[in-house]
């Protein structure tokens, strides 16, 4: 029994071991390239179980997006034949749940054929869309699939590594290195990444050197064409897995997310203080939730909001449904006011 | 038996402390380098009025802090037509700018503005080296939308140091080429070591129709130093207008402020293959009509062997010599034609504008 326990206790010591170096090598990014590839090919070890490989059959007319004439401010673009695959998803449940791209996946697929990696397929059902992430989720009737582990929003910060792993057209994990470039992008939706990303891992996991799961890799973008316009530049975006799982009630249900509209015009001279409303647009969650044109507001879900662009973020990240509460400051007196987001309407300036 | 394991889980233990204590990355030599430079690059719009079209066309790009006293570097081809750019700080502060020294080789402007706790990127000490790690900060495609959102990094490493010849792209000096994807708006960025110094300022990417490729490539740091003094003579720094006294009158040796006007770069007419294998000397391909290198009796077919007094080896060190040169600059050659030695001297001039007929 002891020795049993010393086995364990030796073994949990040498993985320790190897994590710390692990770690050690990642801090000395530029010093030791030999252990670097160590590092990321422990990564893509460690998540390759969860990503998944998706072959998709179009619906009748759906797989090619006919070529646009040139209208002013943008160019020609050519017919484009939409892929079949595979292209990779990751596994957000054990109970079978995967998240893919919306540029790859999304409504007008007529069946989805999802590979595990342990070599197992199922049909999968298409459950609900984020179009505002460019997020769609899947299911697979299976049991006690492996989850990465997730990272916290707070471990993406700027300068880390950032690796993209997709899989390849025999179900293996890809990987394309980068850094974090920025967070905060697209409304506050994405973390941007120069990782080469492109139609073939949109869907794939963004992990860091321990191969913790960061994020979904994602053209970010409504369109179909705009994720082609930006592929391979040095510029990625995914969308972070904590933001997602927050939806995820929803998607699980099969809705559609889009993103929500509050209805205010803000000062955007002013720098600090809270944001300052300008003008209210009737019919909207501002209205009815009884904001009015030089209120200021300075809080927001009880996250103090000091320059108006904070506002903006925060507001990018919710989705139409959600209710939300804000403090606002009305002739020098402080107010508390809850607003349900509606969808941005079409007379929308 | 149980001592030893006892022993064993206090290494574990320890392990573990010291890895929740090391937190991973804590270090990370991209994020300390980000965290210094980023302060000292800054946004550039630049709006250009087309009265005929009636229209505004704003162009991005991005600009690297040199001095504490506001002076910036971006490149000059974003700017278009406009005379007075608008520069964004980190911290979400906007100024209008004024051009105070261009060099249209480099690509490369020098703004001045006036603006309170600006910090000036420092220069990379150490020579830039192949293989060498480097991250560009800018802002592409204008993807810093708000004004108080931050930068785009991206983080590569040195391909090349070596001088480009591109149809768009007349600096003749040795440029670092990078495989950091330098997109539209990050032209004018910094690019920098990993001790977030500036390594070199990006410029726009140059288009090579042989391969059909792009390469990313930045101006040596080092590079920028002349143009640096230029636009400190046109723009003295304010405290020392504000506290010199007034010049004496009599002193007229004293030159005036001049607005700096960079001498335009000289034109000798001929173009040499700069890369001819198995010869001496600089082969010249062909000779431009009434250019000073046919004015001066240079011919096609002639294999330029000396230089202002200088051994030609190649063609490329040819242009590298002619490079500097200005308007009005004297040159001496010998050429070798039909095996004689053949002096030749010209006198360059103003490259001709091109005309449409």
């Amino acid at each position: 029994m002891n020795r049993h326990r010393l086995v364990i206790c030796a073994i949990l010591c040498a993985a320790m071991g190897a994590l710390l170096t692990g770690r050690a090598f990642a801090a000395s990014a530029g010093s030791d390239v030999a252990s670097l590839e160590k590092v990321f090919a422990a990564a893509v070890a460690r998540v390759s179980p969860s990503l998944v490989s998706v072959q998709i059959t179009w619906k009748p007319g759906k797989g090619i997006i006919p070529p646009m004439p040139a209208t002013p401010g943008s160019q020609a673009m050519p017919a484009f034949q939409r892929g079949a695959g595979p292209v990779p998803g990751v596994i957000i449940s054990s109970d079978g749940l995967i998240a893919t791209s919306d540029f790859s996946v999304n409504a007008d697929v007529a069946s989805a054929r999802v590979r595990l990696a342990d070599g197992r397929s199922f049909d999968a059902k298409l459950l609900g869309q984020d179009v505002s992430r460019g997020i769609q989720i899947l299911q697979v009737d299976a049991k006690g699939l492996p989850v990465p582990a997730f990272a916290d929003n707070a471990e993406v910060q700027v300068g880390r590594w950032a690796l993209v792993c997709g899989v390849n057209e025999s179900g293996a994990a890809t990987l394309s290195v980068g850094i974090v470039s920025a967070t905060e992008r697209m409304a506050g939706r994405a973390i941007q990444i120069d990782a080469r990303t492109n139609p073939s891992n949109y869907g794939g996991a963004l992990v860091d050197v321990q191969g913790r799961l960061l994020g979904i890799v994602t053209p970010m973008s409504s369109s179909a064409r705009a994720g082609l316009t930006l592929y391979d530049s040095g510029i990625g975006f995914a969308v972070p897995i904590g933001d997602l799982m927050k939806q995820m009630p929803k998607l699980k249900a099969g809705e559609t997310v889009h993103s929500a509209f509050l209805g205010i015009m803000f000062d955007s001279r002013k720098m600090n203080g809270g944001a300052l409303i300008q003008s209210v647009l009737p019919g909207t969650g501002a209205q009815k939730a009884g904001m009015k044109a030089g209120d200021t507001i300075t809080e927001f879900q009880g996250t103090p909001i000091d320059t108006s662009f904070k506002l903006l973020h925060a507001i990018g990240r919710c989705c139409v449904g959600d209710v939300v509460t804000f403090k606002v400051t009305r002739d020098g007196k402080p107010i508390s006011l809850t607003a349900t987001l509606g969808p941005r309407p079409d007379n929308a300036p | 038996m149980r001592h030893r394991l006892a022993l064993f889980a206090c290494v574990g233990l320890a392990v573990l402390v010291f890895c929740a204590s090391a937190a991973p990355e804590a270090t990370n030599p991209f994020a300390d380098a980000i965290r210094t430079a980023s302060p000292s690059v800054v946004k550039v719009t630049a709006a250009t009025r087309s009265l005929a079209m009636g229209t505004v066309q704003v162009s991005i790009a991005s600009g690297v802090v040199l001095s504490s006293d506001g002076l910036i570097a971006t490149s000059l081809s974003a700017l278009g037509q406009s005379k007075r750019p608008t520069v964004m700080l980190a911290d979400g502060s906007q100024v209008v700018a004024a051009i105070v020294a261009t060099d249209p080789k480099m690509d490369i402007a020098i703004l001045k503005i006036t603006a309170p706790g600006l910090r000036a990127l420092e220069f990379s000490t150490s020579t830039p080296r192949v293989g060498q790690w480097v991250i560009g900060i800018g802002n592409p495609f204008g993807l810093s939308q708000t004004r108080t959102d931050p930068l785009s990094v991206t983080v590569g490493v040195i391909s090349a140091i070596h001088p480009i010849q591109a149809a768009d792209y007349s600096y003749g000096g040795p440029l670092i080429v990078s495989d950091v994807i330098i997109n539209p708006g990050a032209n004018g960025g910094a690019l920098v070591d990993l001790d977030g110094r500036l390594v070199g300022l990006c410029i726009k990417e140059i288009r090579s129709k042989a391969t059909n490729t792009e390469l990313s490539v930045a101006v040596p740091a080092g590079d920028l130093s002349p143009l640096l003094d230029m636009a400190r003579k046109t723009s003295p720094a304010p405290a020392e207008t504000e506290i010199a006294p007034a010049r004496p009158p009599d002193n007229t040796t004293a030159p005036l402020p001049v607005p700096a006007r960079p001498t335009p770069s000289g034109y000798l007419g001929a173009y040499i293959i700069d890369d001819a294998k198995a010869t001496t000397g600089a082969y010249v391909e062909h000779v431009v009509p009434g250019s000073p290198a046919a004015d001066a009796g240079l011919k096609e077919g002639d294999v330029v062997t000396t230089f202002n007094g200088k051994q030609v080896p190649n063609g490329r060190q040819l242009l590298q010599q002619l490079d500097p040169l200005v308007v009005g600059a004297r040159v001496e050659m010998t050429v070798l034609r039909d095996k004689k030695e053949v002096k030749i001297a010209a006198t360059l001039t103003r490259t001709p504008r091109s005309v449409l007929k």
